[in-house]
């Protein structure tokens, strides 16, 4: 009886929340533990090579150092150093110049080679493959193939503008076009990963809807406007986050064929870090623009990112 | 559990603070802290670019002193020549610098600002002085890297000037009688010449008259700054300012906004130096001896001849330019490494004949060689050296200054601004205020 009671008594009471977090006893919580020890290495490769970096280079901002002297501390001088100087304030007008000069005809252009290599038609393998080849070069050879093509002497780029009746350019000479040669070599290097991107996300669309759209009598722009595009939406938005911040974040191509120039025309805000870090050893001065780089992607992934949350609850 | 998770990852941040702090980058360490004993191994590391052909020379030359020194033990590193400053100043902040390494002369004042480099120690190349090492050099080779009373350097291992190198055949086409060789032409004339050397077919430009590495801000020091001396003029003063305004500056920089408004010359077309000049896409180049052996090798039939470098017409002295790379041992090193270091770079530059013969680099410590002086030994293999040797002597070594890498950048963005038609004074102003800023920090 007395035996029954207490094991009544202890079945009565409350029961204790089984805990299956990270820090739990059971066999769930244990597993999670188990994943995050999988993780660890990531994390420590993450930490090491990317949040030690940015915030090493956050802290020597704040100094004056040259590589092989004692840093001093300098504050904030660097910062409004930065903002006086023309050559900085060009370089972040160039890039933005550069980056959606860039990006823009690649989103029309990637869109539109998918939306034709989504179509089964004779050869599309072959004509896929022919396209996706500046993918697969490296930018370096690619860069060096264009310097070759924009020779106004034998160059194949000047040589076709002039069937066009186009003569006397000196592309990559011209501080006028010289930042277009880049926006061109890019276009054509950045088009086919997008390209295969969206058609991706073009595979990803149930075909029903497009039947149903048939039936009912849509035409094929509408199918597009109506179906396509808006189904694409994820898609579309995924590739303006990461072809601007690639954009951004482009060197080679100036490095190689013009080195900046001519004047700072193609100095864009990488070179200008490169340079002044590298070259110039204004550790500092180097480290403090490229915050402020950090903080121009990050406007713009947040802006984009608020863009994509308001279209997707739309 | 989400608190967990958040306190977990402002703890990391935190922690990753506190290191970017505690670890921030100090001066590397500086030498001598452990004395070794003379007979202890030494260990050193040497530091070089990779010009292809001289990578079997100096392997050569480290197996050798390996051999007589048996404790000494030398790891030979090389890197691309396009990075190859940037690489050995970050070993040297890295506290991973080498212990014997090349540089170009115009990396001294940065080198003796940070302390990284030592005083030669005239012991190792067997004399007692600093001047008596001294003499074993051509007179001036050594004045690029003296300070405070000081040689910073155990040998130059390449030593340059600029003469101008053109096609005999492109110049008779043109109607133009081949250039003295004794006496230089004046820049004038030269814009002329150059001028009539280009050929066009339509709008292409086939051959240009003269050319030159234009985007390269080296080669903008190498070749505009003599003439600015010419002029009597110094891109640094005494007191370290620049001076991008000045009225020989000026005068350069109009002369060069001419001659590409005559044709005579035509930066999109270029694409390299000697393969353009070898294959007739240009008519002259400016280049040192070290040119000969490529052109002769990327195309044998081509005929071309050497001229002292132009002179302007109102020079007020007669100027050539002077570069040099050198032997360099690091002042972090041990005392006992650096004496390894000196008797190594002693052994170096005292192989005269193989840097000539199989890389083609001039040397500056004097030797005979069969019987003859170096100057006349690297004319015999080809006499068109001699004029080009004629011009070292009124060669004078580029600027000097901590901020040469931003001042040679700023000059050749003005460079390219005027060539391309922009005000010559609106653009000098620019580039004055650009150095004024880079000089004051």
């Amino acid at each position: 009886m007395t035996a029954n009671f207490a094991s009544r008594q202890a079945t009565n009471q409350p029961k204790q929340p089984r805990n299956n977090g990270l820090f739990g006893n059971t066999l769930e919580a244990r597993k999670k533990r188990f994943g995050l020890l999988f993780a660890v290495p990531a994390f420590l490769f993450f930490g090491a090579f990317y949040v030690y970096p940015l915030f090493q280079t956050f802290y020597v901002s704040f100094f004056s150092w040259g590589l092989l002297d004692e840093p001093s501390f300098l504050g904030i001088t660097n910062y409004t150093r930065l903002f006086a100087d023309k050559e900085f304030l060009n370089a972040i007008w160039v890039s933005f110049f550069y980056a959606f000069g860039v990006v823009i005809p690649i989103w029309g252009v990637a869109l539109g080679l998918a939306l034709i290599f989504n179509q089964a038609f004779a050869g599309r393998q072959a004509y896929l493959t022919t396209y996706y080849i500046p993918a697969v070069i490296s930018l370096t050879v690619w860069s060096l193939i264009w310097l070759l093509m924009y020779n106004p002497t034998f160059g194949l780029f000047t040589v076709v503008i002039r069937w066009f009746g186009i003569t006397g350019v000196r592309i990559l000479d011209d501080p006028a076009t010289a930042m277009l040669g880049m926006i061109i070599l890019s276009i054509w290097k950045g088009t086919p990963v997008y390209m295969l991107i969206f058609i991706a996300g073009l595979r990803a669309i149930p075909g029903d809807y497009y039947e149903a759209a048939q039936i009912d009598g849509a035409r094929a722009w509408q199918r597009l406007l109506f179906i396509t595009l808006p189904l694409l939406r994820p898609v579309f938005l995924y590739v303006m986050v990461i072809s601007i911040i690639e954009a951004f974040k482009v060197f080679t191509p100036m490095y190689l064929l013009t080195n900046g120039g001519p004047g700072s025309a193609t100095r864009v805000l990488s070179m200008f870090i490169f340079q002044n870090g590298f070259q110039y050893l204004k550790m500092g001065y180097a480290s403090a623009a490229s915050v402020i780089f950090l903080l121009i992607l990050l406007l713009l992934a947040v802006f984009q990112f608020r863009l994509l949350r308001f279209q997707q609850s739309d | 559990m989400k608190t967990r998770v958040y306190t977990l990852f402002a703890l990391m941040i935190i922690s990753a603070m506190l290191l970017s702090a505690c670890t921030m980058p100090a001066a590397a360490p500086t030498g001598g802290a452990a004395a070794l004993v003379a007979d202890q191994p030494i260990e050193l590391l040497y530091m070089t670019h990779n010009h292809a052909q001289s990578i079997p020379v100096n392997e050569a030359i480290v197996a050798e002193f390996q051999a007589s020194h048996p404790n000494v033990k030398i790891t030979f590193d090389n890197a691309p020549h396009s990075n190859y400053e940037q690489k050995v100043l970050t070993a040297f902040a890295g506290g991973q610098g080498p212990d014997v390494f090349w540089a170009g002369d115009w990396m001294v004042p940065q080198f003796l600002d940070a302390g990284i480099v030592a005083p030669v120690d005239p012991a190792a190349f067997g004399v007692a002085s600093q001047d008596e090492f001294e003499a074993l050099f051509d007179a001036g080779a050594l004045d690029a890297f003296k300070a405070d009373g000081n040689i910073y350097t155990g040998g130059v291992s390449e030593y340059n000037t600029f003469s101008l190198i053109y096609n005999v055949d492109a110049f008779a086409e043109a109607g133009i009688d081949p250039l003295p060789k004794d006496q230089p032409i004046t820049w004038e004339e030269l814009a002329d010449i150059a001028a009539k050397l280009t050929v066009k077919d339509g709008d292409a430009v086939t051959r240009v008259g003269l050319a030159w590495p234009f985007t390269t801000p080296i080669w903008t020091v190498l070749i505009q700054e003599p003439m600015l001396r010419q002029k009597g003029g110094e891109l640094v003063n005494a007191e370290g300012k620049a001076d991008f305004t000045q009225e020989p500056m000026v005068a350069v920089m109009t002369y060069l906004q001419n001659l590409r408004n005559a044709g005579g010359i035509d930066p999109a077309t270029y694409t390299d130096l000697l393969q353009d000049f070898a294959s007739g896409r240009s008519a002259m180049i400016f280049g040192g001896p070290w040119a000969a052996k490529p052109l002769s090798e990327i195309n044998p039939d081509l005929n071309w001849e050497t001229a002292p470098l132009p002179q302007f017409a109102d020079a007020v002295d007669r100027v050539t330019t002077l570069y040099a790379w050198a032997w360099f041992v690091s002042a972090k090193s041990s005392p006992e490494k650096q004496k390894a270091a000196w008797e190594f770079v002693n052994l170096l530059t005292s192989k005269q004949q193989e840097w000539w013969d199989k890389v083609g680099y001039v040397q500056a410590r004097q030797a005979e060689v069969d019987g003859m002086s170096l100057p006349e030994y690297y004319a015999q293999s080809d006499e068109r050296l001699a004029t080009i040797f004629a011009d070292y002597p009124y060669g004078k070594a580029e600027f000097r200054s901590t901020k040469y890498f931003e001042l040679s950048d700023i000059w050749t963005r003005a460079q390219d601004r005027v060539l391309s038609g922009e005000d010559v004074m609106t653009v000098l102003q620019d580039a004055q205020a650009q150095a004024d800023a880079a000089m004051t920090e």
